[in-house]
């Protein structure tokens, strides 16, 4: 049971050949330079971008194969995406946020608000539920969206640059705090990161691209 | 020469715009291309509020004699009665049914249009090939420029015997509510197909419009929301919808005071009777701008002060609507 994708992942312009084997259970950091492709590979594991050649399997189940034109849409493939820029819904308060995955996956909306607050508490962020995302803290706003990722106990959790948006002292929190989460999902939990000691925290297996020059 | 203006940027920047301190003056000296453009562009803005200055005072001229001789019951009345040529009866104008009137046609015409509307431009937007998005958005373009008479003349032929059917099997099963009851059984020229009539008119306009800011909507947010699972419409629900809300509520603004102010089409299609009526399929109607032109040919000096008066007053419904969209559409942003 793993996540495989071998093949050329692009995003506009820029291309580049990757292959990547990620288990369950644990965290596989994606190292590199800025412009290496990391979140490219993220957007094409997400369904967000279409793989170019190759293929990309999870489980034994192929979610994207130009060769054969399999592709199948980022709703099927039960992936939770925390982007860089965290992306929250502005106009939606916390619990919306959170509950929006799962609503969207056909959960009833109780059952929904129940989990958001298991996220939220998992999270340390009970108290932001009524908040919308304008009058968050930066590091209110990052442990938001790992709760409306963690929320959807996803098959594969992807996580860009999950630190970037927070101070040091919330940096070092979520560096103690991410592992424990992950490994009570037992999701296959890709990383992307540029930052080693992050790496070395977290992950217990590491891919590292190397810059790519654009076309 | 300098301008200058007075600036409180740089007073926040140092947090005591707060405290009572007078923002300091800013002088800046403008270059001769600058000036040539800032005199242009404020000749354009200055024109067009003459011309709707110049527009209201000719109005208010010609029928300020008719707010003098009828005053508030000129709004309330829905009697419109020229004086008799003997002097036998005096004449007697007021505007309510075709106020009422022109306020049921036009909500009906908005309720039809901008379901559609939305339906289209999200379908051109997000879900049509490229090649089929040219060929209907052009088309839309073309059906946004045929004259009104045309639309007129295709709602009384083609679209109101086919709408009398709609209209029969409306009241056969909805008939127990007072919208769709009928005082007797005729369908023909009444406010629900100038409705219908009017919604494809404004079909075009509010569709363009909700097109364009649906198209804005951020990229990086729909993303976010496949990324947690979401189906496309999920996306377009949580992302699309409300970051276009405040568009779609001005686009459909714009085709409301259209459907206020259209005219021949629906003088074509609805029976001008003066009566207030809410029964929708029933063949009573009216609307302000059908009236002027029903009557503006044969009307009488005095009658015609009283045309100009119903003008003066879909002049102002027109200005008021126009103004709670604007209202409307600056509470609704959704924050970025």
């Amino acid at each position: 049971m793993t996540l495989e994708l071998h093949g050329t992942v692009q995003r506009g312009v820029f291309r580049r050949d990757v292959s990547i084997s990620a288990q369950p259970g644990e965290v596989t950091a994606i190292l590199g330079v800025n412009g290496s492709g990391k979140s490219t590979v993220l957007h094409t594991i997400a369904g967000l971008s279409p793989l170019q050649t190759g293929l990309l399997k999870v489980d034994d189940v192929t979610w994207d194969a130009p060769a054969e034109s399999r592709w199948i849409t980022p709703e099927q493939r039960h992936c939770a995406v925390v982007f860089q820029d965290l992306r929250l819904f502005p106009h939606l308060d916390v619990l919306r946020n959170i509950t929006f995955g799962l609503r969207a996956s056909g959960i009833r909306r109780v059952a929904a608000i129940a989990r958001a607050h298991e996220a939220l508490a998992e999270v340390g962020a009970s108290a932001l539920v009524n908040r919308k995302p304008a009058n968050l803290s930066g590091g209110e706003r990052q442990r938001v969206a790992l709760a409306r990722a963690l929320v959807m106990k996803p098959r594969v959790l992807l996580l860009d640059e999950p630190f970037a948006s927070v101070d040091e002292d919330s940096h070092k929190a979520f560096r103690e705090l991410l592992p424990r989460i992950v490994e009570g999902l037992n999701a296959i939990t890709l990383m992307v990161t540029h930052d080693e000691t992050d790496a070395s925290a977290i992950a217990s297996c590491q891919v590292r691209l190397s810059p790519q020059e654009l076309p | 020469m300098l301008d200058s203006w007075t600036s409180d940027a740089p007073a926040k920047l140092f947090g005591v715009s707060d405290i009572g301190v007078t923002p300091r003056q800013l002088k800046v000296s403008r270059g001769t291309s600058d000036k040539v453009f800032r005199g242009f562009i404020l000749a354009g803005a200055l024109f067009s509020l003459i011309v709707l200055a110049l527009i209201s005072g000719f109005l208010m001229y010609r029928g300020f004699g008719i707010f003098k001789d009828f005053g508030f019951s000129f709004f309330t009345s829905s009697k419109w009665e020229a004086a008799a040529d003997d002097g036998s009866a005096p004449a007697h104008f007021g505007v309510a049914a075709m106020l009422v009137g022109s306020f049921v046609v036009s909500v009906i015409a908005v309720a039809i249009a901008v379901p559609f509307a939305m339906a289209v431009s999200l379908f051109l937007e997000y879900y049509a090939p490229y090649s089929l998005r040219y060929v209907l958005t052009t088309i839309l373009d073309l059906v946004a420029s045929i004259p009104s008479v045309i639309w007129g003349i295709w709602g009384y032929t083609i679209l109101m015997p086919h709408a009398v059917g709609w209209s029969k099997t409306l009241n056969h099963w909805l008939g127990w509510f007072p919208l769709f009851d009928v005082p007797a059984p005729i369908f023909e020229r009444s406010p629900f197909i100038a409705g219908m009539l009017l919604a494809m008119m404004i079909l075009p306009i509010v569709t363009s419009v909700a097109r364009e800011v649906y198209s804005q909507a951020p990229r990086d947010q729909i993303d976010a929301a496949y990324g947690l699972g979401s189906s496309k419409w999920g996306a377009m629900r949580t992302v699309v919808l409300p970051f276009g809300k405040s568009g779609l509520i001005g686009g459909t603004m714009l085709g409301l005071g259209r459907a206020l102010g259209e005219t021949v089409a629906v003088y074509l299609v609805l029976n001008l009777v003066f009566k207030v009526n809410f029964h929708i399929l029933a063949s009573v109607g009216g609307n302000v701008a059908s009236l002027i032109a029903s009557r503006f040919g044969e009307a009488s000096p005095y009658e015609l002060k009283a045309l100009m008066a119903a003008g003066l007053v879909l002049f102002f419904m027109t200005l008021i609507v126009n103004f709670i969209a604007t209202t409307i559409v600056n509470r609704s942003k959704v924050p970025s």
